[in-house]
């Protein structure tokens, strides 16, 4: 049984992508299969973190929603770059850094709906465990599809007056489309806050779990989102609470 | 052989090589200056070259400071013809020179950054100054080669005397010069009032020097004016050094405190209590800078605590609103009819 996942976030800068990379790698070192597709098309950014050079990358999801292309077409295996020697398997579907792409498909948009089609043929074509989508922020159309086929939401929010009310936004509308399973991600959060008052305080105010909180770490700043955290420091704390969240979400 | 060791090799050599050098360098001076013998004394001269193994002393330490003199002043007799132990005890004596004033390091004096560090260094300088010279002419007397009249004013008095003046005139310009000297605000205030006491005792001085070598003054009346002038000095000095701190124990006070802020620590601000008592300009200045502390540790209080407790705060009729607005959308209709199928396929994979 494929799961579907979505990580989303109502603002930009929360660490969604981050997220996102960081979870497949605990799944695929866990020996799943992994999808990962990058559906926010205006700014990609997640093969960046993953280390998916933008030179190897000829078809994206671009491609796909024109037509041009089947959606494993544009998928890319990041086993060898990324040195992984186990069972699982590592794809990403990249969208393209291309301005001229970006620029076309903002001007002529696409057709949503092939967004589901695409992620269930990935998920067949090759026999994916797990398909992970790393969403634009906000609630657009996109968004919305991805949020509605997903079996499993994690919302990440940063603990920031400019997030509390685009969160509850989102999770009202998550528990509209009646997804099954819905947590948050407390990411960033400065260290001078009581981790267990913010979680209590979160779930609460939003009635939904919360999975973890997530210190504002300087390794992770360090590591400039040019890597995986998880795959660098597999022994650092916030790998654990990345972990714990994988659990939860596949549970 | 492993890498420290050779770079103490080194610098051992370096430090030998400067010693030696400067040794040299004294003994020559000593050589030239040897010719203008100070009224009423056979030997000993104007020179200002003692500041060399003082200056080596306080950089090195005592023993190079020793090595420096001492050699030194052999040398000096050597190049004179007269052979380099003619005066052994002189030699010692020059010696002990840059040797006490090599203890600097032992007494907090050899970088100098507060009113007491300047004043420790100017007792060992005066110190520097006396006791080789007291045992060197102790030696002179107990050998019956002097009298006592004769070992004080001819011996004694123009050495001790015109040394110290050289050591206080050019010792704390050349810690300046190498950067030893930290003009901190106190020290600042010091010098100011000491380069012009020192100037005036100087010119006193060598105004004296030069009119008994006219023959106007006895050589007694020239060296009790010399240790006149020079009490004025030590006097002038101590007053100027606690007058100084005076003047700068506010500003200090101030900063000490500054610091503390920055660092986080807005209690104990007890020193600047008292400073604000006074009634000048620095009363008032602490005065402000206690209440800007007050106020600043109040508001990082206040900030503290907010940021310790989360507090969630939603519109819950914006939120309402804006959940109708997309919830109502034909796209968002179509959509949640559509969803439990979409995801039933992935379900049923």
């Amino acid at each position: 049984m494929a799961k579907i996942i979505s990580i989303h976030s109502f603002r930009g800068g929360t660490g969604k992508s981050n997220t996102a990379a960081n979870l497949a790698a605990i799944y695929v070192a866990d020996g799943y299969r992994v999808g990962v597709v990058d559906t926010d098309i205006q700014s990609p950014g997640i093969h960046v973190i993953i280390g998916l050079d933008e030179d190897d990358v000829t078809l994206t999801l671009n491609h796909y929603l024109w037509g041009e292309c089947a959606i494993e077409e544009a998928a890319y295996d990041l086993k060898p770059a990324l040195r992984l020697q186990n069972q699982g398997a590592f794809y990403l579907i990249p969208s393209s850094v291309n301005a001229a792409d970006i620029a076309r498909i903002l001007r002529d948009g696409y057709d949503v709906s092939l967004l589901s089609d695409g992620f269930n043929e990935f998920i067949n074509a090759l026999n994916l465990d797990i398909l992970i989508v790393d969403t634009h922020p906000g609630l657009n159309e996109e968004t919305l599809l991805s949020i509605a086929i997903s079996n499993a939401l994690l919302v990440v929010m940063r603990p920031d007056y400019q997030d509390y009310q685009g969160t509850g936004l989102t999770i009202e509308v998550a528990r509209e489309l009646e997804v099954p399973q819905m947590t948050i991600l407390i990411n960033k959060a400065p260290e001078t806050f009581d981790f267990a008052q913010i979680k209590k305080s979160v779930s609460i105010t939003y009635d939904c779990p919360v999975a973890a909180v997530i210190p504002h770490s300087n390794e992770m700043m360090t590591l400039a989102s040019q890597n995986i955290f998880a795959l660098r420091y597999p022994d650092h704390q916030i790998v654990d609470k990345f972990k714990q969240i994988a659990k939860t979400l596949i549970s | 052989m492993s890498r420290p060791q050779t770079n103490q090799q080194n610098k051992i050599i370096k430090i030998s090589a400067i010693c030696l050098l400067m040794g040299v360098l004294y003994g020559i001076a000593n050589f030239l200056s040897g010719k203008y013998y100070l009224p009423g004394c056979s030997f000993a001269e104007l020179r200002p070259q003692i500041i060399i193994p003082m200056f080596i002393g306080i950089i090195y330490g005592p023993l190079p400071g020793f090595l420096c003199g001492g050699l030194g002043d052999m040398l000096g007799y050597t190049i004179a013809g007269k052979g380099p132990f003619v005066a052994i005890h002189w030699s010692i004596a020059n010696g002990l020179v840059g040797f006490i004033a090599g203890l600097a390091r032992y007494f907090g004096a050899r970088s100098v950054d507060s009113i007491i560090s300047f004043v420790k260094l100017l007792i060992l300088l005066l110190l520097a100054s006396s006791l080789p010279f007291i045992f060197a002419t102790g030696i002179e007397f107990w050998q019956g080669r002097t009298s006592f009249h004769h070992a004080l004013f001819a011996f004694f008095l123009p050495i001790f005397i015109t040394d110290t003046l050289w050591a206080l005139m050019f010792i704390p310009p050349l810690m300046q010069l190498f950067k030893l000297l930290v003009v901190r605000i106190e020290i600042r205030t010091i010098l100011a009032i000491y380069y012009l006491l020192i100037a005036t005792i100087m010119i006193t001085w060598l105004s004296g020097v030069m009119i008994t070598m006219h023959q106007q003054l006895q050589i007694e009346e020239l060296y009790t004016l010399g240790t006149v002038t020079l009490i004025i000095l030590i006097v002038g000095i101590a007053v100027s050094a606690v007058s100084s701190k005076k003047i700068t124990a506010p500003l200090i006070s101030l900063t000490n405190a500054a610091r503390r802020i920055a660092d986080g620590h807005y209690s104990d601000m007890e020193e600047l209590n008292n400073v604000s008592d006074r009634q000048d300009e620095l009363g008032t200045m602490a005065s402000v800078f206690l209440k800007m502390t007050q106020a600043v540790a109040k508001r990082e209080e206040a900030l503290q605590k907010e940021l310790t407790t989360l507090k969630i705060k939603i519109d819950h009729n914006k939120q309402s609103s804006d959940l109708k607005k997309i919830t109502d959308s034909d796209y968002f209709k179509m959509l949640k009819k559509k969803a439990v199928n979409l995801r039933q396929y992935s379900d049923t994979k």
